[in-house]
């Protein structure tokens, strides 16, 4: 009755009798939607927002105790690293007092059990280099040698003394160490070094001869652990302590890339290191490569840490800032490079999940980390660049910070195995032939 | 023992029997033996009151709240009955951080010998409990509560149950944060003083001991006041306590064993009714981009986010302008923390 009445109001009415002929008339191709039960099914359950922080849901993937390492640990690299690393970048100088604080921490070779280390998972160590690398990649650089390059060593080839003497002061951060494997002539083929140790019976030492270059760490370091084709033709590891006379470690200068990280060489004239400090349990190649490899998983995280940075960093200042009345992320330009950025990092961070969890059960090839250090690295540096071009000209200056991403990332890029040494790696696992050398 | 306080007593010649003679004071040396023996007997009851002492002062009950981190941008229900609390991050009130690193400093100075974390809430209060855990609490209580009676949770509710918690676990400190960042209510630890008939020291920014009072300097208004108050005691932490540690990973692998028990409201004999009801929530009158954010607290002024509704109650604060990163067009006026 009260419908009926409105009805005739609304059909006498001329006025408002257009707008019911102009409704009517206007046909539509649109579903009508159906005021049903079919809502009320939506409205149970819930709609799952889109989080561009998190696209895939990597923290459901992560136990309670990765999760609270994460957070633990970022908020000491925001709150600490973060206010320095501007000056120490500009002025190339290295904060040493870092290493102790996160020895204090218990985050430096966080995987090994015992020996005042915490003992966790990979994917927390994973976690850990993100958190650090999206600071700086030299930070992280330091981290990585002195947990993967030098204790790691220490504990899966060292005698039990060798562990006792110098795990516990590593981890703590007492002491700095450094690895020694690429050479001046010999990079991307450590097989051919020319560092040489030979055994004296009488004084139960090695004498080594040699130069290591491109050494992360060399000119603060307490212990080398440098790798020297003995006379039998074999790789061995040996620990060189600060102090021995013949060893120095000048420092390389002018150099545009990780800066915040002390780099130089380990010039070795003669030095009489005694046969306690050989790594017994490890001859040949695979000695340094299977460091190298647990340096570069943690690398394939890391380098997603940067992107990451990169990626957010860009979105702010494109949101901030403002050109022909519009933000900057209006443009259709921008958004495809944050789309792009997005899914890239967040396809690289869960393979690197993946990965982790297969090292965990100790599942992992050589290949898998070769191939995620590759993707994730060349992938890093391509986002860094689109960054610091969303930038524009503040995309230069340090105060914004991704150029310094920027120069990092190149060095990031080539250390570890270079992108194209990585691809041939992934080329002889895939085709059985090897294309590193002329020969067969 | 004995041994130890023979040779103490004896020194060089003593397996050897020496009869008494006198020595160049003039004393004979059965005497000097009594008297050591004497001075050592007082020195045991020393040392004994001493641990009668810090047995007194056992266990100390920390409450942590697990709110909404304060780095995220509150959004308000569309249907204004609350604030948007699914699949938000969430972490530890930053003044129970606070009162978490006083309780565990105490214990490293061996004031006391326990630390208990105490946490209300639905099962994710778990993550704020075992955060403590890390921190160096050495077991955690969780009081579940959940659904409707969550949503109404107050400093009312929380602290008739930290009472009740304190009395259960003999606790001779209870140590708050003076409020929690969500509600700003600033309530819960002078209710539980209350309720338990206790001294209270609220807005505690440093706290010693003084035999068996605590003596408290509080930040008021008017600057800061220090106070005597004996034990038990409630407490509550004020921003300038400490510095809350950052937890090491050993720690954080360390808490996964300690552990945490589960209690009802009800088997402390808790009544959950509460008498205050939510009518409309809503946003803040500045929702325009210009306001600037405020900040409460120091250490938290570093962040560009949005404006936040939670900090219109409070006296407003201009940001601190950035040290580091590009230069901004803020207003750049010092911030008053």
């Amino acid at each position: 009755m009260a419908l009926r009445n409105s009805i005739c109001r609304l059909l006498t009415n001329s006025q408002k009798c257009a707008l019911i002929s102009i409704s009517r008339a206007q046909g539509t191709a649109a579903t009508i939607q159906q005021e049903t039960a079919q809502d009320k099914k939506v409205a149970k359950a819930p709609k799952v927002q889109f989080n561009w922080q998190d696209a895939l849901d990597l923290d459901g993937l992560l136990t309670e105790d990765e999760i609270m390492i994460r957070d633990s640990f970022r908020t000491y690299c925001q709150e600490k690293l973060m206010p320095r690393i501007l000056m120490a970048n500009r002025k190339e100088v290295f904060h040493r007092d870092i290493i102790s604080e996160m020895g204090e921490l218990g985050v430096l070779g966080p995987t090994i059990t015992g020996y005042g280390c915490a003992g966790t998972s990979y994917v927390a160590y994973g976690l850990i280099a993100r958190e650090v690398e999206r600071v700086d990649s030299g930070y992280r650089s330091v981290m990585s040698v002195q947990s993967s390059l030098v204790m790691h060593p220490i504990n899966a080839y060292g005698t039990e003394e060798q562990k006792e003497k110098y795990l516990p002061r590593l981890a703590r951060g007492e002491i700095l160490g450094c690895f020694g494997l690429t050479e001046p002539n010999h990079g991307s083929d450590p097989g051919g070094m020319e560092t040489r140790a030979k055994y004296n019976p009488s004084s139960r030492t090695f004498t080594i001869s040699g130069a290591k270059t491109w050494i992360t760490n060399s000119p603060a370091a307490d212990i080398c652990v440098v790798w020297a084709k003995c006379e039998d033709g074999r790789v061995r590891g040996f620990i060189l302590e600060r102090g021995m006379p013949g060893l120095t470690t000048p420092k390389i200068e002018g150099k545009f890339s990780l800066r915040a990280s002390a780099t130089g060489m380990i010039v070795m004239d003669e030095v009489e290191v005694p046969e306690e400090n050989l790594l017994p349990k490890v001859s040949g190649l695979g000695g340094p490569f299977g460091c190298l490899n647990n340096a570069r998983y943690g690398i394939a995280w890391g380098a997603l840490g940067a992107a990451e940075f990169c990626f957010h960093a860009a979105r702010q200042y494109t949101l901030d800032r403002i050109q022909f009345g519009v933000p900057l992320a209006r443009n259709q330009l921008m958004q495809k490079k944050m789309a792009d950025t997005l899914t890239e990092i967040t396809i690289g961070l869960h393979s690197c999940l993946q990965l982790g969890r297969l090292v965990d059960e100790k599942k992992a090839a050589p290949e898998m980390i070769s191939m995620l250090k590759r993707n994730n690295c060349g992938k890093a540096l391509d986002i860094a660049r689109q960054a610091r071009d969303m930038l524009g000209g503040n995309g230069i200056a340090d105060e914004y910070h991704i150029i310094r991403h920027v120069m990092n990332l190149e060095a990031v890029n080539t250390y570890e195995g270079t992108h194209d040494i990585h691809a041939l790696i992934l080329g002889r696992a895939i085709t059985g032939l090897q294309s590193f050398t002329v020969e067969k | 023992f004995w041994s130890s306080r023979c040779l103490i007593g004896f020194g060089p010649g003593r397996f050897r029997y020496t009869p008494p003679t006198t020595t160049f004071t003039g004393i004979t040396v059965k005497p000097v033996r009594l008297v050591l023996r004497l001075v050592l007997k007082s020195l045991d009851e020393c040392s004994r009151s001493a641990e009668k002492k810090s047995e007194n002062m056992a266990r100390v009950l920390v409450g942590v709240k697990r709110v909404i981190d304060y780095a995220v941008k509150i959004r308000v229900k569309p249907d204004r009955t609350g604030v948007v609390t699914d699949g938000v991050k969430h972490s530890m009130n930053p003044f129970c951080e606070i009162a978490v690193e006083e309780a565990v400093k105490l214990k490293e100075k061996k004031i006391v010998k326990e630390v208990v974390a105490v946490s209300c809430g639905p099962q994710q209060v778990q993550e704020t409990i075992r955060t403590a855990l890390a921190m160096g609490a050495d077991r955690g209580i969780h009081v579940e509560v959940s659904g409707k009676e969550y949503e109404s949770l107050g400093p009312l509710q929380v602290s008739k149950i930290m009472a009740a918690l304190a009395k259960k676990e003999e606790a001779k400190i209870v140590i708050l944060g003076k409020q929690a960042i969500d509600d700003d209510c600033n309530q819960t630890g002078q209710m539980t003083a209350a309720l338990l008939d206790w001294p209270q020291g609220t807005f505690a920014s440093e706290v010693t001991v003084d035999g068996d009072k605590l003596k408290v300097v509080r930040e008021i208004d008017g600057g800061l006041e220090t106070i005597k108050i004996s034990l038990p005691a409630v407490l509550t932490a004020d921003l300038r306590l400490n510095t809350p540690r950052y937890a090491t990973l050993p720690n954080i692998m360390k808490a996964k064993k300690k552990k945490i028990a589960n209690v009802k409201p009800g088997d402390l004999g808790v009544d959950l009714t509460s008498r205050v009801e939510v009518l409309r929530s809503q946003q803040g009158a500045t929702g325009s981009s210009d306001a600037r954010e405020g900040a409460v607290l120091g250490r938290w002024t570093n962040r560009r986010n949005g404006p936040n509704w939670a900090f219109e109650t409070v006296a407003f604060l201009a940001p601190i302008p950035m040290a580091t990163g590009p230069i901004q067009n803020h207003d750049p006026r010092p911030c008053c923390v």
